[in-house]
């Protein structure tokens, strides 16, 4: 049952060591700091004790701002404190939908939600189980759980990225993976070795560092490569060529690996999908016995002319 | 030392411990995010050595409000008190912000993960003294005191 709000120095209050929540930006602290310094605190802190310390359940951007401001009292309500499955289910149910969260702090915090469960449950939780406890969407979950199957070095790396001032940050969690992904569905294709994999990762990753690459999603263009492949479309010897200029040519990007191995064929291969569509539909209309309109009988013509 | 440091953004901690490493060597008992009655707001560094405070705010922003309000403050203490703001290399200082800081009489540290150089000295704000306008004064004692008041503008 939580107490009534009560006035405490900011001091005594400590952040809570399960937050996923690690990094905090200046403008966002600024902005708050401005808010504070003109209204003061209008939502309490809420805060939990613990042996004769408080720790924040939420408001630890109040808290900092707070602290920044010299304020000697801030509003708090104290709530009994949870254990530890609870803290962590409740920081995610607190933090995880609010805006500008990055995602890598909280997956790391996942990974610890999904031992304590473990731990007390003595099986592995499912992923909907997961997902309910982290208050989640299955899809989260599933992101979140991509992100810890990368290796080490990229989740240090990006960590380091994300305490640099949002406008400095150039590489995302959405980069690395998309890299990891184009290039594991190359592997998984047989189009290049395990080797050439984390080449090419290291190389896709480079040219986002560098703007070579502009856009997040060009990397799938990679995909596409290797979709063409199982379809036949082009060999596997002309892909292995396009992903290997990939990682040794500075300015070879995506979208070059693409245009010189399967444009025409992906462009022809969505045409005769849309041809196939279309001739269910006259097929449908045939069935249906409708007697077909000028405007239909126009189209059909042009059609015509261009076979 | 991060942990210490609960009101700088992330990405200005790395900053925050150069600096306050860097004050240290220099002799300065530094105390972070030390909070006393009358401080405009909670500073990232109070350095104190012998007789002299000097205050630091680590920031990526010259708020103006936030500089008034700190030499403001070290205007009004009756012992050396000094200001200044300590910036990332990476934070150009345009010259309009130098004009400011001088106004005010405020220093300007640059900081990098590692070193901190000073680029404007911070002076003693609590020291007020009104000199006679130099040129006002015969060119022979200007000469002779012109090296004086330079010391004292540069405070």
């Amino acid at each position: 049952m939580a107490e009534t709000i009560r006035l405490t120095d900011p001091q005594k209050i400590d952040r809570n060591p399960d937050n996923p929540r690690i990094i905090f930006h200046q403008d966002e602290l600024e902005a708050l700091e401005d808010s504070i310094r003109q209204q003061g605190i209008l939502v309490p802190l809420t805060v939990y004790g613990d042996h004769h310390k408080l720790f924040l359940i939420d408001g630890e951007r109040r808290w900092r701002s707070a602290l920044k401001l010299g304020m000697t009292r801030v509003p708090v309500i104290v709530q009994p404190k949870p254990d530890p499955l609870q803290n962590l289910m409740m920081m995610f149910a607190i933090h995880h939908r609010r805006k500008d969260w990055d995602p890598l702090p909280s997956a790391l915090k996942l990974r610890d939600l999904e031992r304590l469960f473990t731990k007390r449950q003595g099986r592995k939780p499912t992923e909907a189980e997961l997902a309910e406890l982290a208050s989640l969407t299955r899809g989260e979950v599933r992101r979140f759980k991509k992100l810890l199957r990368l290796p080490q070095q990229y989740i240090d790396e990006l960590m380091t990225e994300l305490k640099r001032p949002r406008s400095e940050q150039v590489i995302t969690v959405d980069h690395v993976l998309e890299a990891t992904n184009a290039a594991a569905i190359l592997r998984k294709r047989e189009v290049i070795n395990e080797g050439e994999e984390e080449k090419l990762r290291k190389a896709l990753l480079r040219k986002f560092r560098t703007g070579t690459i502009k856009s997040t999603v060009s990397p799938r263009l990679l995909a596409r490569i290797s979709r063409a492949v199982a379809r036949n479309e082009i060999s596997r010897t002309v892909a292995h060529s396009v992903a290997l200029k990939v990682i040794n040519q500075a300015d070879y990007t995506p979208e070059s690996a693409f245009k010189d191995s399967i444009e025409q064929a992906d462009f022809e291969h969505s045409v005769e999908q849309l041809v196939e569509r279309l001739i269910e539909r006259l097929e449908e209309h045939q069935r249906r016995r409708y007697r077909p309109s000028a405007a239909l009988t126009a189209a059909l013509e042009r059609l015509k002319s261009l076979l | 030392m991060s942990a210490l440091f609960r009101t700088v953004s992330t990405e200005l901690i790395e900053y925050a411990e150069a600096a306050a490493k860097f004050f240290e060597d220099t002799g300065y008992r530094v105390r972070v995010e030390h909070f006393e009655v009358g401080f405009p707001n909670r500073p990232t560094l109070v350095c104190v050595r012998q007789g002299t405070t000097l205050i630091i705010e680590v920031t990526a922003r010259l708020a103006r409000k936030v500089i008034q309000d700190w030499t403001r403050y070290a205007g009004s203490c009756n012992t050396d008190t000094q200001f200044a703001v300590c910036v990332p290399k990476t934070r150009n200082v345009s010259g309009a912000e130098i004009e400011m800081l001088q106004g005010f009489k405020a220093g300007l540290y640059v900081a990098t993960a590692t070193d901190v150089h000073e680029r404007i000295v911070p002076v003693d704000l609590a020291l007020r003294m009104f000199l006679p306008d130099i040129r006002t004064l015969p060119k022979r004692v200007r000469r002779l005191v012109g090296p004086v008041y330079e010391l004292v503008n540069r405070g």
